[in-house]
C-alpha cells in the first residue's frame, strides 16, 4: 500500500511537471517575432525597465512580438555562447564591441552593420564610435563611451585640509602628510580586484605617459611592445604612488564594496573607479560634495593626451546577422530600439547612472539632474577618450598584468619584470 | 544466491535499468562530446569546418606553466581533503556516536552546517573576513600588537593555500562526518561493550575496533574526497578576489574556466578547455585507483 | 581476567583530555559557523546605506522609523506601481522615504487618498510629511513595512515566490528520484550475482561524480535544446537526478555491502520474491544512508546555482539561488535585499535538516539481529 501511494505520488509530480513544461513557451505568434536576448534581471533597474518597455511597446504595436529571455551577468554570457553553439541565434541582443561583449558574436559571424539603417535624425552619429575596420556600427550603444578612469574627490573634506582640486600629481603628493596624520587614505582603490588596476588606473596612465590615445590597441596589434619604455614607466609610476603614500599598500586587500565604503565614510580624500560607481555613493553629504575629474597631470605625461580619460565603447542592443537579414524583423527591431532609447528613457538612465551621456540628437539635458550626473556629461563631452586595456588585451597576458600590478603594489615584483611577463605571454 | 539464470538477470536489470537510463541519457553525450572536442580545433561558436588535431591541445596544456601550478594546488587540496577532512570527520563522528560530549545533536548540526549555504555564499563570507582591516586582520593586529598588520596570506603564492585549506576543512568535514555517522550505525554495539570490558580506552576502541570495521567507508570517502577536490570550483573561486589571490590559489577547474571561457584570444579555447576537463578526469581516476589499490593492500573492506 | 587493567585514574585523565579537546573543537567550530549566520540574519534588517556605513553594526534605521520623513513624488518612469492603474483607478499619494535610500525610488508607499485626512491628501509633489503625521492605521502599516523592507523587496522584486516553489519542486522530486533509483541500483550491485557487471556499472556511474559543471554545460545545453528540454521543469529535474546519482549510488552500495547477507538468505528461504526482500528488509535497514543521501542531495540541489542559471531562462523555471544572486546591477548591489533573500533561502534548509537529523543516528542493525 505504501509502495503504491509512493509510486502514485511520483507519477503525479512528474505529470505536473510535464504539464508545466508544456505551458512554457511564449505568447502566441504575432506576425513579426523578434527573438531577443535581454540583459537585466527582474530585481534590478535594467530588468524592470526592460519588462515595462516591452510591455508598453507590444501594447502599442500589436503586430510585433518581442520574444525575449532576460538574463544577467554570468548567466547571460554563458547563454550567449550556448545559444550560438546550438544554432539558436537571436535576432536582437545586448552586445558590445570589445573582447568580452563582442567577440562571441564576431566569432559566430553574427555582427551586423547598422550604419546604413540608423536614423541620423534620431541618433547623433558623431557620438557613436567606429566598431569595425571600415567604420561599421555593430550595436547601438546605450550612451557615449563608458569612462573607466575617474578620480573622485571629496571636495568638502579636501577643502577642510586647506587644499583645492589637484591639477598635478604633486598637488596630491602635498596632501599626503596631513591625510596620514588624520589616519585617512589619500587615494582609495579596490586593489583586491585585479581588473580595477587595469581598467581604472593603468588604462589612463599609459595613455598619458605615452601621449598616444590608442597605445594599447597598437601594442596588442604588434606595433608597440609592453616592454617599451612608456609602459614600464607607467608601471613604475604605480610603485612610486605606493612609495609616496598616495596609494596605500594595503589597498590590495580592499575590494569593490570596501572601496566604496571607505570613500562614502570619508576615510579617503579620493577614490579611483569607473563612472558607474557614482550612483552608488549613498551618503548624500559625500555625493553632493564629490568632484569627478580626469587624472591630474602625471609626472612624465605628454601634452597630446593631457586631461584624457580611458573609455570603452558602451554596450547596447544590436541586431545579429540573422536578424538583420530579414527586413521585416530588422525594421521591427529598429523600431523597438528607438522606443527603448527614447528621450524619456534615456533621461531616466542618465539619472540612474546607467549611462554617461546620451547619443541622441537634440538631447535636452534637464536642469534638475544631480550634480554627479551633470559632471559625468561634462566629462564625456570634454575629455579625450583613450583605449581601455581589457577591451583589447584578454586571456593570460591580461590576467598576468592585473595580478602583476597587485604584485607590484605588495612589493613582490618590479615593473620591468611584469612588463616582460605580459609581453612574452602576448607574443606566444 | 547462486542462481545465474535469465530470471535473475532480468531482475538485476530491472533494478538497475531505470537509474542507469536517466544517468546515461544526460551524461553520455556531454562526455563523448568533450572527448571528441579535445582532439579537434572546433569552435562551437564559429561553427564551420574542423580538423582532428591529435593531441595538440594536450601538448599545449602540458607546456603551460599555469597548468602545473594549478595541478600543484589541486594536489594540496586533495591532501587536505584526504588527510584532513576525512580523519577529522571520522573522529568527530565517533565522538558523537559514542556520546562523549553533551548536546551532540547541536554540535553535529554545527559541523555539518556549512552545507546549508551555497558554496558561493560561504566563499563570499570568507572573502569578507579576510579583507583589509576586516575581522581576521583585526584579530592579527590584537594578537601581534602590530596595528598595521594585515592578513595578506592570500597575496603570496606560498601561503595562499593555508586559508584556503582552512576554509575547505571547515566546509566539507561535516559531509564525511555524517557519512561516517551513518555507517557507524551498522556496528553491533556488543563488540564495543566487549572491548570496554577488556579494559580498552576510547582511543583504543576507535583505532583497533572501529577503524578496521569501517575501512570500506574510509575507502569510499577517500574516493569521494579525491573526486570532489578535483572538481570543486565554487568555494575557491568565490573566496578569492580576481587577480593575484585567485591566480595564486588557482586549481584545475578554475584554470579550465579561465582558459576556456575567458581567453578570447584563443580560437581553440573550447577544445582546450575540453582537454583540460578530460585530464582532470584522468587524474581523478588514477588517484582513485591508486587509493583503492593501497586500500586493498591494507586489507580494507567490510567484514561481517 | 585481563592482566593489564589500566588504573581508573589513568583512564579518566586520558578521557578528560580527550573530552576537553573535543569540546574545544566543537565549540570553536560552532562559533565560526554561528557568528557569520548571526551576522547574516541581523544584517538582513539593515538598509543598504547602513551596510555601506558599517557592515558589522547592529540594525537601527529600519527600526527607528517613527519620525521618518517622506517626500511626495509624482508618478514617473522609475516608479513601479504595485497595482495595475488600468484596473484600480483609486487615487494615490506616492511618498518616498527621505531617510532610507532617498531618491532611488525604492522605499515607496502608495497611500490611498481616500484614507488620508484632507490636509495630507492634498499635498503636492515636493512637499514633505512625517510618519507620525499619518493616521494610526496607516502609521502602523508604514512602520511595519519599513522594518520588513528588505524582505518584501527581495520577495516582490526578486520574484522569490515562484522561485521558492520551483526550488521545492526541483529539490523534492529530484531527491526522491535519486534516493529511489539509487536504492534499487545499490541493492542490485551489492546483493545480487553478476559481480563483474556490477563493477562495470558502479565504475560507470561513479565516473559521473568526476564531471565538473563547466565542462558539461555547453554540450548539455546543445543536447537538451535538440530534444526541447531546456527551460522545462522536467529537463532540469532529469539533469539534477542524473548528476545526483553517482554520489548516492556510491554511498548506498557501500552501505548495503556492510549489511549482513544472512537476512536476505533467510528471506529467500522463506520464499520471498526479490522485490519483496528489497522493500521489506533492505529499505528499512538502509534508513540511515537513505536519510544521509537525501539530505546531501537535497541540500546540493537546493543551493545549486550554475546549472539552473543556464538551463532556466524564463521566470517560471528559475529557482531560489538564481534569485538570491540577482540583486546586483550596474547601479550597485542591493546588499540588504540579497541578505534577506539569503535568509529566505537558508531557513527552510535548516528546518528540514533539524527535523531529519535524529534519523541519521538511529541504530538499525542491533534490532534486526536480535529479532
Amino acid at each position: 500500500m505504501k509502495k503504491a501511494t509512493a509510486i502514485l505520488a511520483v507519477l503525479l509530480l512528474l505529470s505536473a511537471t510535464v504539464v508545466f513544461a508544456g505551458g512554457q513557451k511564449g505568447a502566441a505568434g504575432a506576425p513579426v517575432v523578434v527573438k531577443t536576448m535581454a540583459y537585466g534581471d527582474q530585481s534590478n533597474p535594467e530588468g524592470v525597465n526592460w519588462l515595462r518597455i516591452v510591455d508598453a511597446f507590444e501594447k502599442a504595436n500589436p503586430s510585433i512580438d518581442i520574444d525575449f529571455e532576460l538574463l544577467y551577468d554570468e548567466a547571460y554570457h554563458q547563454k550567449v555562447v550556448a545559444r550560438l553553439a546550438a544554432g539558436d541565434i537571436p535576432h536582437l541582443a545586448y552586445m558590445g564591441a570589445d573582447a568580452r561583449w563582442g567577440l562571441p558574436w564576431q566569432e559566430a559571424g553574427q555582427q551586423f552593420d547598422h550604419r546604413p539603417f540608423l536614423d541620423s535624425n534620431y541618433y547623433d552619429l558623431k557620438l557613436i564610435p567606429d566598431m569595425g575596420p571600415n567604420g561599421e556600427i555593430y550595436e547601438i550603444p546605450l550612451g557615449t563611451s563608458n569612462i573607466t578612469t575617474v578620480l573622485y574627490m571629496n571636495e568638502k573634506l579636501t577643502k577642510s585640509f586647506g587644499f583645492s582640486a589637484p591639477k598635478t600629481y604633486q598637488d596630491i603628493l602635498a596632501m599626503v602628510p596631513k591625510a596620514k596624520a588624520q589616519g585617512l587614505d589619500v587615494v582609495s582603490i579596490d586593489g583586491a580586484d585585479g581588473w580595477a588596476w587595469g581598467s581604472c588606473l593603468m588604462s589612463g596612465v599609459i595613455a598619458r605617459i605615452s601621449g598616444d590615445a590608442h597605445w594599447v590597441s597598437k601594442a596588442v596589434a604588434g606595433q608597440r611592445k609592453f616592454t617599451d619604455k612608456e609602459f614600464v614607466d607607467s608601471l613604475a609610476l604605480l610603485e612610486g604612488m605606493v612609495k609616496d603614500g598616495v596609494i596605500n599598500s594595503k589597498s590590495v586587500l580592499v575590494d569593490y564594496g570596501a572601496n566604496l565604503s571607505n570613500y562614502s565614510n570619508q576615510k579617503a580624500l579620493f577614490m579611483v573607479q569607473g563612472q558607474w560607481i557614482a550612483g552608488s555613493i549613498e551618503n548624500p553629504e559625500v555625493a553632493n560634495n564629490t568632484l569627478m575629474m580626469a587624472f591630474p597631470k602625471l609626472p612624465g605625461e605628454k601634452a597630446a593626451t593631457a586631461g584624457s580619460v580611458a573609455a570603452a565603447i558602451q554596450v547596447g542592443y544590436g541586431l545579429t546577422k540573422t536578424g538583420g537579414s530579414d527586413p521585416a524583423v530588422r525594421d521591427a527591431a529598429l523600431k523597438y530600439i528607438q522606443v527603448f532609447y527614447s528621450h524619456e528613457e534615456t533621461t531616466q538612465r542618465l539619472r540612474d547612472g546607467a549611462i554617461v551621456a546620451p547619443i541622441l540628437k537634440n538631447f535636452k539635458v534637464p536642469d534638475d539632474l544631480p550634480r554627479l550626473v551633470k559632471q559625468k556629461v561634462g566629462l564625456a563631452q570634454s575629455a579625450m577618450n583613450t583605449d581601455v586595456i581589457d577591451a583589447f588585451l584578454s586571456g593570460a597576458p591580461n590576467d598576468a598584468l592585473n595580478a602583476g600590478m597587485q604584485k607590484i603594489v605588495s612589493g613582490q615584483a618590479s615593473a620591468r619584470e611584469i612588463a616582460a611577463e605580459v609581453e612574452s605571454l602576448l607574443r606566444k | 544466491m547462486i542462481r545465474r539464470d535469465t530470471k535473475a538477470l532480468l531482475t538485476y536489470l530491472g533494478f538497475v535499468f531505470p537509474g542507469l537510463a536517466v544517468y546515461l541519457f544526460i551524461v553520455a553525450y556531454p562526455v563523448f562530446y568533450s572527448a571528441w572536442l579535445s582532439i579537434t580545433d572546433f569552435n562551437p561558436n564559429r561553427g564551420g569546418a574542423w580538423n582532428f588535431v591529435g593531441f595538440l591541445q594536450y601538448r599545449t596544456m602540458f607546456d603551460d606553466p599555469y597548468f602545473w601550478h594549478a595541478l600543484k594546488n589541486n594536489m594540496i587540496v586533495v591532501a587536505v581533503s584526504v588527510f584532513g577532512q576525512i580523519p577529522i570527520g571520522f573522529v568527530l563522528a565517533y565522538i558523537l556516536f559514542r556520546r562523549l560530549v553533551r548536546a551532540g545533536s547541536f554540535y553535529q548540526a554545527m559541523v555539518f552546517f556549512p552545507h546549508f549555504l551555497s558554496t558561493i555564499v560561504i566563499g563570499t563570507m570568507w572573502k569578507r573576513l579576510f579583507q583589509a582591516d576586516g575581522p581576521v586582520a583585526r584579530l592579527i593586529q590584537i594578537l601581534s600588537g602590530d596595528p598595521s598588520a594585515q592578513f595578506d596570506l592570500m597575496l603570496r603564492e606560498n601561503t595562499v593555500m593555508y586559508p584556503v585549506g582552512f576554509a575547505l576543512i571547515w566546509m566539507y568535514t561535516g559531509l564525511y562526518m555524517i557519512i561516517f555517522l551513518a555507517n557507524l550505525q551498522k556496528i553491533d554495539t556488543n563488540m564495543i561493550e566487549a572491548a570496554k570490558i577488556d579494559g580498552a580506552g576510547e582511543a583504543q576502541i576507535f583505532l583497533r575496533v572501529i577503524v578496521p570495521l569501517l575501512s570500506g567507508t574510509i575507502l569510499v570517502s577517500t574516493t569521494l574526497a579525491i573526486a570532489g577536490s578535483l572538481r570543486g570550483f565554487d568555494l575557491i573561486f568565490s573566496m578569492t578576489t580576481q587577480g593575484l589571490p585567485r591566480m595564486n590559489a588557482e586549481v584545475l577547474p578554475i584554470f579550465m574556466y579561465r582558459t576556456a571561457f575567458q581567453d578570447y584570444r584563443n580560437e581553440m579555447r573550447f577544445a582546450y578547455g575540453a582537454a583540460i576537463s578530460n585530464i582532470i578526469v584522468v587524474i581523478s581516476v588514477t588517484l582513485i585507483l591508486l587509493s583503492n589499490y593501497i586500500g586493498r593492500k591494507l586489507k580494507a573492506g567490510e567484514e561481517y | 581476567m585481563t592482566p593489564n587493567v589500566t588504573r581508573r585514574s589513568d583512564r579518566s585523565s586520558k578521557g578528560l583530555v580527550g573530552k576537553t579537546i573535543s569540546y574545544i573543537v566543537f565549540t570553536t567550530w560552532g562559533l565560526i559557523t554561528v557568528l557569520p549566520l548571526i551576522w547574516m540574519f541581523y544584517s538582513s534588517f539593515k538598509s543598504n546605506d547602513e551596510l555601506i556605513m558599517n557592515i558589522y553594526a547592529l540594525p537601527h534605521d529600519l527600526f527607528d522609523n517613527r519620525d521618518d520623513d517622506y517626500t511626495v513624488i509624482p508618478p514617473a518612469l522609475n516608479v513601479i506601481l504595485p497595482y495595475d492603474p488600468d484596473v484600480d483607478k483609486r487615487e494615490r499619494l506616492i511618498i518616498e522615504s527621505a531617510d532610507i535610500s532617498p531618491g532611488r525610488r525604492l522605499m515607496l508607499h502608495f497611500l490611498l487618498k481616500e484614507e488620508l485626512p484632507p490636509e495630507l491628501a492634498s499635498l503636492q509633489p515636493g512637499d514633505t510629511l512625517s510618519v507620525s503625521q499619518l493616521p494610526p492605521r496607516l502609521r502602523l502599516k508604514v512602520s511595519w513595512s519599513t522594518i520588513w523592507f528588505n524582505y518584501s523587496s527581495a520577495f516582490i522584486r526578486g520574484g522569490l515566490g515562484i522561485k521558492f516553489i520551483n526550488s521545492v519542486i526541483y529539490t523534492g522530486v529530484s531527491t526522491f528520484l535519486i534516493a529511489f533509483l539509487s536504492l534499487m541500483i545499490a541493492f542490485a550491485l551489492s546483493k545480487m550475482p553478476f559481480k563483474k557487471l556490477s563493477v562495470v556499472i558502479l565504475a560507470l556511474i561513479g565516473m559521473g561524480y568526476l564531471l565538473s559543471i563547466q565542462s558539461v554545460i555547453i554540450p548539455l545545453f546543445l543536447m537538451l535544446s535538440s530534444v526541447k528540454l531546456t527551460d522545462t521543469h522536467f529537463g532540469i529535474i532529469m539533469v539534477y537526478t542524473a548528476f545526483g546519482l553517482p554520489l548516492a549510488v556510491l554511498l548506498m552500495t557501500q552501505f548495503m555491502r556492510g549489511l549482513p547477507d544472512s537476512l536476505i538468505e533467510s528471506a529467500y528461504m522463506d520464499g520471498a520474491s526479490t522485490f519483496r526482500t528489497f522493500a521489506s528488509i533492505m529499505v528499512p535497514m538502509s534508513t540511515p544512508v537513505i536519510i544521509t543521501v537525501s539530505i546531501i542531495s537535497a541540500l546540493g540541489i537546493w543551493n545549486e546555482f550554475l546549472l539552473v542559471l543556464v538551463l532556466a531562462s524564463s521566470e517560471s523555471t528559475k529557482s531560489l539561488p538564481v534569485g538570491v544572486f540577482s540583486f546586483t546591477s550596474l547601479m550597485g548591489t542591493q546588499l540588504g535585499w540579497q541578505l534577506a533573500a539569503l535568509v529566505i533561502a537558508t531557513v527552510p534548509a535548516i528546518a528540514v535538516y533539524l527535523s531529519f537529523n535524529k534519523q541519521i543516528t538511529k541504530g538499525v542493525v542491533a534490532g534486526a539481529l536480535k529479532g
